[in-house]
């Protein structure tokens, strides 16, 4: 379980400092603004 | 645990230590003086009384007649280690030789205590408890305090203080080295430190130590191939180990490196981030240009990052709603966002309020460089009065953001509060059995005890 628990804890760190360095907002992917769209003004009126 | 009732001392020796001479005598038989059954006794000269397996008549080994020192007044009982079987543990071979129930003065409460024996090793306690057992050994040491203080110190580990009472002996049978009865009342006390556990028993005559381990069931099932079925595992024991704890304070070791090197990323992330602004206007929408898109001028990303868009307009007891999109000049990819600024206030009760804000935050992820545009259409409450709005925007870029962080911080630290809260009630439910349970615990009870 320690073993599990260390290697989840690595991953963390290395995803939150790849995130950080690459401008990824856990945040804002998650609620999906980061999603581009080359559909523009399909909505714009 | 009497070896403190006892004649004659047990050889001390622990499993661990090398063996010591065996003693010379051999195992005796004698007749019993009340049924003319055969006891064996196993270890000859340091066996004081004998309990004869056919009629259960505790005879004195020690006076030359065998002289009865209790009629037997009940049947043989069958108990789950029979008296004779041998099983391993610690390393060493063990054969039970005697068997004492002993209950509470309350008489609801009982254990059973086996009296093991090793020619070379001398004389160990098996006790099972609601289904729990220990190896114990008894101490031939002083422990200042005990019985009497709170907490007492030995061999380096702090003992607690877990509970007092009577025990009671209410059946032996086998052989054992001191004189023991039905009847016999001793004065317990149990200190605690999982999974050890030093037992203080006290007599007129009296005092001894014993200290105790808590082994699982399956140890006891597997050294002396228990055939019959164990008593149910009921509640925790007061000297049972955490399931967690041998790796407990190892989780939030690697927790807490985890945590400070998250720390660091972030406050790295801090310090190198351009944090720049890339694009600011005041806007004044008329009403007239409710149903139109508002376009802003062309700005620049210089490098991928994440863009903020923050939009603030002064409102008072009001709304504006913006559709907002993010547009690469080039290649027509665009990033769609919502913000709402709400913003009201008043007085109410003899207290002012206000709920919302006058501003909106919004991060995008990772921009690729190039060129933009903002696209923005605006609903208001007061467009709809046929009055303007000022909007104010900003656009910045690799911009610091803590949603990472904190989102991190939570994932790290789920696990190790989940084990924290399992260790809680553990805790909670081992010391409510307790005399003497530390103040948190007993002052939890007591608010339950309230509020049923």
């Amino acid at each position: 379980m320690m073993k599990l628990y260390t290697a989840f804890c690595v991953l963390v760190v290395l995803l939150m400092t790849i995130a950080n360095s690459q401008g990824y907002v856990m945040t804002s992917l998650l609620s999906g603004t980061a999603r581009a769209d080359k559909t523009i003004n399909h909505y714009h009126k | 645990m009497d070896e403190s009732m006892h004649d004659k001392q047990p050889p001390s020796v622990t499993a661990a230590s090398p063996p010591p001479e065996k003693p010379k005598g051999k195992p005796k038989t004698l007749k019993c003086p009340a049924c003319a059954g055969t006891i064996t006794v196993k270890a000859v000269g340091i066996t004081i009384n004998a309990v004869c397996s056919s009629c259960s008549s505790v005879i004195d080994i020690t006076n030359e007649n065998y002289q009865i020192i209790e009629k037997a007044n009940q049947n043989t009982r069958k108990t789950l280690l029979d008296i004779g079987c041998r099983g391993r543990l610690s390393g060493v071979e063990w054969e039970v030789i005697g068997y004492i129930e002993k209950t509470d003065a309350s008489g609801k409460y009982n254990w059973d205590e086996y009296l093991l024996y090793n020619p070379y090793y001398g004389f160990r306690f098996l006790v099972q408890d609601s289904g729990h057992w220990n190896f114990v050994k008894v101490l031939r040491q002083d422990v200042p305090g005990a019985g009497i203080s709170s907490e007492i110190l030995f061999e380096g580990q702090k003992f607690a203080r877990f509970l007092t009472g009577e025990a009671i002996v209410s059946y032996v049978k086998g052989e054992f080295y001191w004189r023991v009865k039905k009847g016999e009342r001793t004065f317990v006390a149990d200190y605690i430190a999982p999974p050890r556990m030093l037992s203080f028993e006290k007599n007129d005559q009296e005092i001894s130590v014993s200290l105790g381990e808590y082994i699982e069931n399956d140890v006891v099932v597997d050294a002396f191939a228990v055939k019959g079925k164990m008593p149910y595992k009921t509640g925790v024991a007061p000297n049972q180990p955490a399931p967690d704890q041998a790796w407990f304070g190892k989780l939030w070791r690697v927790a807490a490196t985890a945590f400070a090197i998250v720390l660091a990323v972030q406050f790295t992330t801090c310090a190198i981030a351009d944090n720049t602004e890339v694009y600011h206007e005041q806007i004044e929408v008329s009403p007239q240009q409710k149903d139109q898109t508002i376009t802003t001028a062309s700005f620049n990303i210089p490098k991928a990052g994440n863009v903020l868009i923050q939009s603030s307009s002064p409102i008072q007891n009001d709304w504006v709603e913006l559709d907002m999109s993010l547009v690469n000049d080039r290649t027509n990819e665009q990033y769609e966002l919502k913000q709402a600024i709400e913003y009201y206030q008043g007085h109410d009760g003899g207290e002012d309020w206000t709920e919302g804000s006058t501003s909106a935050n919004t991060y995008i992820s990772r921009v690729p460089a190039g060129s933009y545009r903002l696209l923005m259409d605006m609903d208001a409450g007061a467009l709809m009065r046929n009055s303007p709005v000022f909007l104010s925007l900003t656009i910045m870029r690799d911009v610091p953001a803590w949603s990472n962080f904190w989102l991190a911080t939570v994932s790290i630290f789920i696990y190790p509060l989940y084990t924290l809260l399992k260790r809680w009630r553990f805790e909670k439910t081992r010391w409510s059995e307790s005399d003497f349970p530390p103040a948190i615990y007993r002052i939890l009870e007591q608010e339950e005890e309230d509020a049923s």
